[in-house]
């Protein structure tokens, strides 16, 4: 709802992707917090060299990511040795998905092993349990030799300087094109795994394919007579979800209350805005009152489920794919998810609407986080960083490859079936593949999907559409030791809040007060810690 | 089960008492060595309520930070504070209604002529027990949601709405009830038990003096409980600060922590989800320490009416 967990992990990256707790040479200086953005900043980050080797259908930009209407016929096989060392590799990860089929059940897991040239031992955890796992494991000094760090992770720099592999010589500058896939990422992902004046990881990009807009059942919407929903004002926005809306029926056009778009309606900033050096939070934006109204509206009119503030995303997915909501916000990742889990047959379709402006003109609807995790590679690994590192590479094969059609589709004939060129998933596909590779490495994503050209097409039409009045987190990059550490339970307190006032349970004005107290208990030492990394990366 | 023990052993030297028992002591070697390995080296990883405790960097080489921790505590910082008034809260509510309804109903399952009909109840009334909390959660939204069975028909018939579940009003009241659908009818087994151990001799002498059903009731079965209930209520008293963590954390969201957030949960939110494991440490080791200041208060209470009490004096 209001500002997506996901999106303030953008923050926590932030928070993350500029350390403090000492280069080894500053180590034991009190005063090293200065200096440190400079020491993070002076990092040469890998070279980033595109794969020029596949040709997309609707090619992209720096924001807009590549479309594919087919996949290429006879995918190229990239990589031509394994690169496993032979001995088994430890890895430790969140799965999205159903928990898979042990290794000994699931072909595609052998097969993998078999490629890899080592055998790849998973430790996973649903997405909900994962935070728990990871601190467990932590504490208990038990790691894998490649982790996946949550990037809203608390402290990640004294985490990866205590725990981790330092990497930069291995990736820094042009280092990094012997992992050509590695060097395919660009250079911007790249910035979120540097830490203490060091590279410490390998990014898993995300970015654009995590920007959120109001999705949409189009086919529900056709049913009821309208194409190319194109709401101009809220109050069109709001109009339309009345529209879908029929109580009686146990039918609401939303599945929860789209605050974080009408915020985007109304030009709040995405998470922190730099303005001539000085920062304001989301929170302050003097036009919160009028989104919290008007998400009181909405839920008011009864066009939210009732049940939108009890549950979590897997009901939201349910009222969705079962046609019990027409609208829901979400990402392009999801977009695709929904067609994954679609039960409601062949009719099935999905898209996305832009944001207007709140009285009309545009919106400014936010970028998305640029990462999905950290993946970092244990001090204690008895395994190279060299190995370690051409497993990542092996993970970031791109879209159009024959590594990506396996690590993403499986085995023909069991995992998928060719249509023309396209792999379509089988059941068993679906749940053998879902081990969590993703989180190794990954490529950026690319628009595609098997069977349905209309789904990239208009994934791609949207995004060159918003791309450019995306607005960005200011905060992306610059370290703040206080955002790192109270960031999660500021942001929680908020969110209740939030909740309240929009059930009407507490007035609009208690958020002047909350704002109030936000800033002093953590809210203005992040602006001063960030003003400050700010005028240093400048300066540089 | 509860009359007073026999006269304490007859002032055998430790020695000879071990050489008597060896069996029976051998045969609690596995459970003492569990409960030591499990539950008391353990209690030590408390320390770190003294450190500022990193989990990268461990428990040795985390610095100490003296006090500093149990600041919150001491200086009421306001979240702390409203943990500590929602537990409390909820410490009244469960006490009042949850402790006392397992006795009211298994003196009403006891007041059952038909053994049949009393088995069938007995077993439809421990189902919910086995139920994990997921599950109770899911089936209350499921029935009285916003969308859930009973508004769905209510709306269909054109009638008001019910706003029960997520409704931070009416929260403490949810839990309470749904604590009770879930346990009562488990907690009825050891008050059944004591109720078959009273001598059915005293029930006839009552009714030939001519008591009626309610005179035995108060005269009879309750003093035949008493010894029960204090050593349940004193077992209660000392997880009383504990009023429910899953069932808690999985309805937080949509109330939001101002009604919500409890001792148990402050300490999940901070340590494991936000880092401050120092702090949650603090709060949870004086939250163990109230507990046991409860039990031991309780007892002598229970010591000076001249009950038993967990353990004798």
């Amino acid at each position: 709802m209001p500002v997506s967990r996901r999106r303030f992990l953008g923050g926590g990256l932030a928070a993350a992707a500029v350390a403090v707790t000492g280069t080894p040479l500053l180590a034991g200086c009190a005063s090293d917090k200065k200096g440190t953005a400079a020491a993070n900043l002076a990092v040469k980050l890998p070279t980033y060299t595109r794969y020029g080797e596949i040709k997309p259908d609707l090619p992209g930009t720096d924001v807009v990511l590549d479309g594919f209407l087919k996949y290429p016929a006879n995918p190229i096989k990239a990589i031509s040795e394994a690169p496993g060392d032979g001995k088994p590799i430890t890895f430790l990860t969140n799965i999205p998905g159903a928990i898979p089929p042990s290794v000994d059940k699931n072909q595609f897991w052998q097969k993998l092993n078999e490629r890899l040239g080592s055998e790849l031992q998973i430790s996973m955890a649903s997405n909900d349990e994962y935070k728990d796992k990871f601190a467990t494991r932590i504490a208990g000094g038990d790691l894998p030799d490649i982790i996946n760090i949550p990037v809203d992770t608390v402290q990640i720099p004294g985490l990866v300087k205590a725990k981790c592999m330092d990497l930069t010589e291995q990736l820094s500058g042009d280092a990094v094109s012997k992992y050509p896939f590695l060097a395919n990422i660009p250079t911007e992902y790249w910035k979120g795994c540097v830490f203490n004046g060091a590279i410490y990881g390998v990014p898993v990009p995300r970015g654009m394919s995590r920007t959120s807009l109001p999705l949409y059942r189009a086919d529900l919407l056709a049913a009821k007579g309208i194409k190319d929903p194109a709401p101009k004002t809220f109050q069109e926005f709001f109009d339309l979800a009345k529209e879908l809306t029929a109580a009686k029926q146990n039918k609401w056009a939303w599945t929860r209350v789209p605050l974080s778009t009408i915020r985007q309606m109304l030009s709040i900033p995405n998470v922190w805005k730099e303005d001539g050096g000085k920062f304001t939070s989301m929170y302050e934006h003097e036009a919160q009152l009028d989104a919290l109204e008007a998400g009181r509206k909405m839920v008011a009119a009864g066009v939210v489920n009732p049940d939108a503030f009890n549950d979590k995303a897997s009901a939201r997915k349910q009222w969705f794919n079962g046609g019990i909501a027409a609208f829901d916000y979400d990402s392009f990742v999801a977009w695709n998810q929904y067609y994954s889990d679609n039960t409601a047959g062949p009719a099935f379709s999905v898209n996305m609407l832009d944001v207007p402006g709140f009285d009309g003109g545009a919106g400014a609807p936010w970028m998305g986080a640029a990462l999905n995790n950290v993946t970092s590679f244990s001090k204690n690994s008895k395994h190279s960083a060299d190995t370690l590192l051409k497993i990542a590479n092996w993970m970031a094969a791109p879209f159009g490859t024959e590594e990506y059609l396996f690590r993403k589709y499986g085995i023909a004939g069991r995992h998928y079936t060719l249509q023309g060129t396209d792999p379509v998933p089988t059941k068993v596909g679906v749940v053998e593949t879902g081990i969590g590779v993703q989180y190794i490495s990954d490529s950026a994503l690319a628009l595609y999907w098997a069977g349905k050209p209309d789904v990239p097409q208009n994934q791609h039409t949207i995004q060159t559409k918003v791309a450019p009045r995306l607005t960005y987190d200011a905060s992306y990059g610059l370290y703040s030791d206080t955002q790192s550490k109270k960031q999660t339970q500021l942001s929680k307190t908020m969110l209740d809040l939030e909740n309240q006032i929009v059930q009407g349970k507490k007035p609009v004005s208690d958020w002047t007060a909350a704002v109030q107290t936000w800033r002093s208990s953590g809210g203005d030492t992040m602006r001063t810690e960030l003003e400050q990394a700010h005028t240093e990366a400048a300066g540089k | 089960m509860l009359q007073r023990s026999a006269p304490r052993s007859q002032q055998l030297s430790l020695g000879r008492r071990l050489l008597r028992d060896r069996v029976l002591l051998l045969f609690a070697l596995p459970g003492i060595g569990l409960i030591i390995a499990f539950h008391y080296v353990p209690l030590l990883g408390n320390v770190i309520a003294f450190k500022d405790y990193q989990p990268f960097l461990g428990i040795g080489g985390s610095d100490w930070s003296g006090w500093a921790n149990f600041a919150v505590i001491f200086n009421g910082d306001p979240a702390f504070l409203r943990a500590l008034k929602n537990t409390l809260i909820l410490t009244c509510l469960q006490s009042v209604f949850v402790f006392p309804a397992p006795i009211l109903l298994a003196l009403l399952l006891n007041s059952l002529f038909s053994e049949r009909i009393k088995r069938i109840a007995q077993s439809i009334l421990y189902l919910p027990h086995f139920m994990s909390w997921v599950i109770v959660v899911a089936l209350f939204q499921q029935m009285l949601g916003g969308s859930g069975l009973l508004n769905n028909y209510l709306r269909s018939h054109d009638l008001g709405t019910l706003d029960i579940i997520g409704n931070s009003e009416l929260f403490h009241v949810l839990l309470t009830s749904q604590i009770i659908w879930k346990d009562t009818g488990w907690a009825t087994i050891l008050f059944l038990a004591a109720l078959s151990q009273i001598d059915s001799q005293l029930y006839e002498a009552a009714s030939v003096d001519g008591a009626s059903r309610m005179k035995q009731m108060w005269h009879v079965t309750l003093p035949g409980l008493r010894g029960i209930i204090i050593l349940l209520f004193i077992l209660r008293l000392g997880d009383s600060l504990t009023v429910g963590f899953e069932q808690i954390i999985l309805q937080q969201q949509a109330v939001g922590r101002d009604v919500s957030e409890v001792l148990d949960t402050y300490v999940y939110n901070n340590g494991v989800l936000g880092g401050a494991w120092g702090v949650a440490a603090a709060v949870g080791l004086v939250k163990g320490l109230v507990g046991v200041a409860l039990v031991l208060a309780a007892n002598k209470v229970a010591h000076i009416f001249g009950e038993q009490g967990v353990y004798s004096r």
